[in-house]
């Protein structure tokens, strides 16, 4: 059979048949093969997501012992934290001036002032922004006492609390008194400032 | 010698290399229906999979839910709880411990040099070592600085001083914090001119200033 030989209607039909059969398969393509592809990525995609849950989540319970190991170590040492060495949140300073005064009776040194001066204000802005949990606060002590008792009074003081740090100190010799030195000390101690971690340590501490 | 003889009548002869157009398109069809149908066992298969497959795990899930929601709470927990602990452990790793400080520099000190005055100033900015991208808080780190006033006596004090500088350059338990330490003045003292106290010896006052580097505070 050939082309040529044909008649032309016929091969007016032959087109005819060509043109429906290309518009229908435009038309299967665009209007039912790709939407339902689509939807079956749709349904492949949503299986496959909960497929990796499930698997999560049988992790998460084979490892709940290592997890709630993790929360009672990390539930331990907040709940010290927030017991003995964090400042307390109403009445800081009345806080900080008591560990001051018994520090520095163990050492004997006598303490003339205690008053509370501005934390950091990176760290009380971040705290604010939700970045951190600890702003900072911090006390200003003035006493007199020798170079020994100084070193004896800081070293009690970082001893007792692993989060304490003085940021600032300045001692001054007495010209009349060679062993008796002016002391000016800044003393800082993180405060807890968010919202969730107060609470958090407020039942922990409760 | 061959003979061929051709039996085909000449409107055959026209035809001769085609094939039957039935025939072909009995095959067309066949071939088309065995691909429609392949592909449509082959659908009808993977819906099954998926569909079956999404329903066991859900299955699967509702069977674990409970434990997964606890654990996934205590995890959620835990994951805080280590946010705090690990901002509380920069307060220690950043600080200085001055007690071992004083210490050494009380050891360093010889006999004819006195320190008048001591003063240290720690302070909490953000790091340097990368600007803040936007929307990020930045790193803030602990910076101390320390300064020491004194005099030294004897017609060589300025030598002592000098080794006094170096040996708080070099000490141990200095090298953990200290950045750099800078001898900043050494002048003979007043005295009405003369740089000679009462008991006759030359005396020197000088001034050191050191720095810490960033102490990084997570």
């Amino acid at each position: 059979m050939n082309f040529k030989d044909l008649s032309k209607e016929h091969k007016q039909y032959l087109v005819l048949g060509g043109i429906v059969v290309i518009t229908s398969l435009f038309a299967v393509i665009n209007f039912v093969f790709l939407p339902m592809k689509a939807k079956w990525g749709d349904a492949r995609t949503e299986f496959e997501s909960l497929r990796s849950n499930v698997d999560e989540a049988h992790r998460m319970v084979k490892n709940e012992r290592k997890i709630q190991a993790n929360l009672e170590k990390s539930d331990e040492v907040l709940q010290r934290a927030a017991g003995e060495f964090l400042p307390d949140m109403d009445n800081p300073l009345s806080w900080a001036t008591q560990k001051m005064y018994t520090q520095s009776r163990i050492v004997g040194v006598e303490i003339a002032s205690v008053s509370e001066v501005g934390g950091s204000i990176l760290l009380q802005a971040q705290t604010k922004d939700d970045h951190r949990a600890f702003g900072s606060y911090a006390v200003r002590v003035i006493t007199e006492c020798s170079f020994d008792r100084l070193k004896a009074l800081i070293e009690a003081m970082e001893e007792s609390n692993p989060y304490l740090s003085i940021t600032g100190l300045t001692v001054d010799s007495k010209p009349n008194r060679p062993n008796e030195h002016g002391v000016n000390m800044v003393i800082e101690w993180p405060i807890c400032l968010n919202e969730i971690a107060i609470d958090k340590l407020a039942e922990k501490e409760g | 010698m061959s003979v061929r003889v051709n039996l085909l009548r000449p409107e055959e002869i026209k035809q001769q290399n085609s094939v039957n157009r039935e025939a072909m398109l009995r095959m067309a069809g066949m071939v088309g229906g065995a691909a429609v149908a392949a592909a449509a066992i082959f659908l009808f298969f993977q819906y099954r999979s998926v569909i079956g497959g999404y329903s066991r795990a859900q299955a699967e899930f509702a069977e674990i839910e409970t434990d997964y929601n606890r654990v996934k709470g205590m995890q959620e927990s835990s994951t805080l709880n280590h946010q705090y602990v690990t901002e509380l452990q920069s307060w220690t790793s950043s600080r200085v411990r001055w007690d071992d400080s004083l210490l050494a520099i009380q050891t360093l000190v010889p006999s004819n040099i006195q320190l008048t005055r001591m003063s240290l100033h720690g302070e909490i900015k953000l790091s340097s070592a990368g600007p803040p991208k936007d929307g990020e808080p930045g790193t803030p780190v602990r910076l101390f600085s320390l300064r020491l006033e004194g005099k030294a006596q004897g017609n060589l004090s300025d030598q002592d001083v000098i080794r006094f500088v170096d040996g708080i350059r070099g000490d141990d338990s200095l090298q953990s914090w200290l950045s750099s330490v800078k001898l900043q003045g050494l002048q003979r003292s007043a005295y009405g001119g003369t740089g000679v106290s009462e008991d006759g010896q030359a005396e020197r006052t000088f001034r050191l200033d050191a720095t810490s580097g960033e102490r990084v505070m997570k």
